[in-house]
């Protein structure tokens, strides 16, 4: 590989992280940007691994609670997955 | 029954009157001794005197009510009862002073109790009698004023057992309040004079208030004090005599009120609908009857399906609900004056009245042919919308066509009701549905996963509820291919709440979301903006009755579409194309504009109380029966 090749895969390399960190930016509101800091794979991948279907399920089955029960469980993240 | 009132949190002016506080006692020393603390700890004391009235106590009552130099004690020489020793104490009052009876199972922990009850009290001339919420010890209410039916001579305390939440906070007119804690205007006292000694317990209250009435005082409920009561803490504790003692009162209240009670109706309707499913026309004519009643329109409630209809299946008979299970038994005349059918225009046929009424809605813009029929055969057709009565109109019914619009329970939705609120200080979108082709629910999660990140400060919590086995929600939602790089989703999926706690779900979010493709009515969103929150909803359907961008976000339509749904009354019409760009953007506008969103909030809590109640719904009925000359009077 030549010196030339090199800085350019480099060059390519830092745009590439630009991109991604221009995306972050976007994805994380300011108070967030501190975790630019952090390793970008695993914030990606636990970003990636949170579920859009906490509490869903195909059941029938009605269950008779309290409100304010619920409520905790969705904000705690506890509800059934 | 139900008027617009001021809520709590207002800061009372002094005491302007002297009061003079009336605690009844009969042995059970610590009950009175945490009702006394309660009284010193939370009351000024310069403009009020405590009297207790001590009704013959053999414990140690006597030497420790001597021992505190800050009330005036009167000593009975025999327990003389509530009612004569109740009003040895009103007796011996300043007759200057207004009176506050309590009992001495009651306590408080409310600063400034005494001054609301006042200002409640002297809030109009007519005012007469004023008590409060009560709360048992264990959280729930039992208490948020009375009513009481002719046909059972039996009062029922409002709110009782509910978790309280909040609701009733408004000053409400009521038709009694029990006495365990009731401030008495010194004119009423001079105009009727004390309790009734034809009563030794109970319904010595209701007969006060009612006597109150005819002397033109009303009784009212003052939503911004609550007091704790240990109820019958102060009673025997002896069950037989108090079974004893009930009968024999209420033998006396019967004979003294019942005709007066009867007289009270103006008008009598008989309502075939439903009432114990879960459905919207259930809950809503649950609502209206107890609005009519209060009206004084006498309703004989019969459920409208069963065998031989388009929903066979038998309606249980508990309403749970005390007003309701005796309208249900009240029974049906063979051929009312006026009857109304509530229901779906399939069966309208049943309706039994010589007027007769079909009362009904539907989401999409026509009514299937066979409810045109039906209709045709009526004295008149109601729906609460006029976007439902262009749709009659226009599939060919040619009897009148009125517009009754439902309403909203400002009780039990206000902005003031209790909020779990989110830890994190999310942002949080609430949307509340079935799921279903109607709801759209593809448009409002897709459009909510693209308007937000990840990691933006805001979700959307859906209460989603499906009852349709050929549904698997999950899988649905999975087959949505939702970005998890996308707004987060939270699902509460098939919980059943108790309705009045409904309102902490809606004042525990930021914005309502009803981005559907039809309405009869939404009467979520009508909860939702009642409790004050902004709402973005489909700016098309009967719901546009009461939804406007004064006080919400409507949401645009990119035009009407066939309405392709299971449901077979929706066949050969059309429903709402929702513009999902203009969603996203809503949904964006409200995150970023919170303060705007939070003023139509408030604006729209506003006018649900001022015009969309129930009461305001009952009203629209009678006014309607008085101008179609029914009979029904």
């Amino acid at each position: 590989m030549t010196v030339r090749e090199s800085l350019g895969n480099l060059a390519a390399d830092v745009e590439a992280l630009r991109r991604r960190m221009l995306l972050l930016s976007r994805i994380l509101p300011v108070p967030y940007l501190r975790f630019l800091d952090g390793n970008l794979e695993e914030l990606e991948a636990s970003v990636r691994k949170a579920t859009l279907l906490r509490g869903l399920s195909n059941s029938l089955e009605f269950v008779q609670t309290h409100v304010e029960a619920a409520l905790h469980e969705v904000w705690d993240g506890t509800a059934a997955e | 029954m139900t008027a617009p009132g001021s809520r709590t949190n207002r800061r009372p002016s002094l005491l302007a009157k002297p009061v003079t506080i009336v605690v009844l006692c009969w042995n059970r020393w610590p009950l009175t001794r945490r009702c006394l603390e309660s009284i010193r700890a939370h009351t000024d004391l310069g403009r009020a005197e405590v009297l207790v009235v001590d009704n013959g106590s053999t414990d140690e009552t006597p030497d420790r009510l001597r021992e505190l130099s800050w009330i005036r004690v009167i000593r009975n020489p025999s327990n003389l009862g509530f009612v004569r020793g109740n009003n040895v104490g009103i007796a011996a009052a300043n007759p200057d002073s207004d009176i506050v009876l309590l009992n001495n199972d009651v306590w408080f922990d409310q600063e400034h109790w005494l001054e609301l009850l006042q200002e409640c009290s002297y809030s109009t001339p007519d005012v007469g009698v004023v008590g409060c919420r009560l709360r048992m010890p264990d959280g729930r209410l039992l208490h948020a004023g009375t009513y009481i039916l002719p046909d059972t001579i039996w009062g029922q305390q409002i709110g009782a057992g509910e978790t309280d939440v909040g609701q009733y906070r408004a000053d409400r007119e009521v038709d009694g309040v029990v006495f365990a804690c009731a401030y008495v205007r010194r004119a009423v006292l001079d105009a009727i004079g004390a309790l009734s000694e034809d009563f030794e317990s109970y319904f010595e209250d209701t007969d006060f208030c009612l006597r109150a009435a005819g002397a033109g005082f009303r009784t009212v409920c003052c939503g911004a004090v609550t007091l704790v009561h240990e109820e019958h803490g102060s009673t025997n504790d002896d069950p037989r005599f108090f079974e004893s003692l009930f009968r024999r009162s209420r033998a006396k209240f019967e004979a003294k009120w019942k005709r007066h009670l009867e007289s009270r109706y103006e008008w009598a309707l008989s309502w075939q609908s439903i009432l114990n499913f879960p459905t919207g026309y259930a809950m809503s004519s649950r609502e209206l009857l107890r609005a009519l009643e209060a009206e004084g329109v006498r309703v004989a409630y019969r459920y409208v399906y069963g065998p031989g209809t388009p929903f066979p299946v038998q309606e249980p008979e508990d309403s749970a609900d005390y007003l309701l299970n005796v309208v249900a038994r009240r029974g049906l005349q063979e051929r009312p004056a006026v009857g109304v059918v509530y229901a779906q225009g399939d069966v309208f046929e049943r309706c039994r009245g010589r007027h007769r009424i079909g009362y009904t809605m539907l989401e999409v813009d026509g009514f299937p042919r066979e409810w045109v029929r039906q209709a045709n055969q009526l004295d008149e057709v109601w729906v609460p919308s006029r976007f439902n009565l262009e749709g009659l109109v226009s599939c060919g019914v040619t009897r009148p066509v009125h517009v009754v619009p439902l309403g909203v329970d400002v009780d039990h939705f206000h902005p003031e009701i209790k909020a779990v609120p989110n830890p994190d200080g999310d942002f949080v979108f609430l949307a509340s549905f079935e799921w279903g082709e109607r709801k759209a629910p593809e448009v409002l999660l897709t459009a909510f996963n693209r308007a937000f990140r990840a990691g933006d400060p805001v979700r959307l919590l859906c209460k989603v509820m499906n009852r349709d086995g050929g549904v698997r929600v999950r899988d649905l939602v999975e087959g949505l291919h939702l970005s998890s790089l996308g707004g987060r989703i939270e699902f509460i999926h098939n919980k059943v709440f108790p309705y009045h706690e409904l309102g902490v779900l809606y004042r525990s979010a930021d914005c309502y979301v009803s981005a559907g493709r039809g309405e009869g009515w939404d009467m979520p969103l009508m909860e939702a903006m009642a409790c004050g929150l902004p709402s973005i909803a489909t700016d098309w359907g009967a719901h546009t009755e009461f939804l406007h961008d004064g006080i919400a976000y409507p949401l645009r339509v990119k035009g009407t579409v066939p309405a392709v749904a299971k449901c077979p009354y929706y066949a050969g019409f059309s429903w709402a194309d929702p513009d999902p760009d203009h969603l996203v953007h809503l949904l964006r506008h409200v995150f970023q504009n919170r303060e705007e969103a939070a003023a139509k909030g408030r604006a729209a809590a506003t006018e649900m109380s001022e015009r969309w109640t129930w009461r305001s719904a009952a009203r629209r009925i009678a006014a309607r029966l008085e101008k179609a000359d029914t009979g029904g009077r």
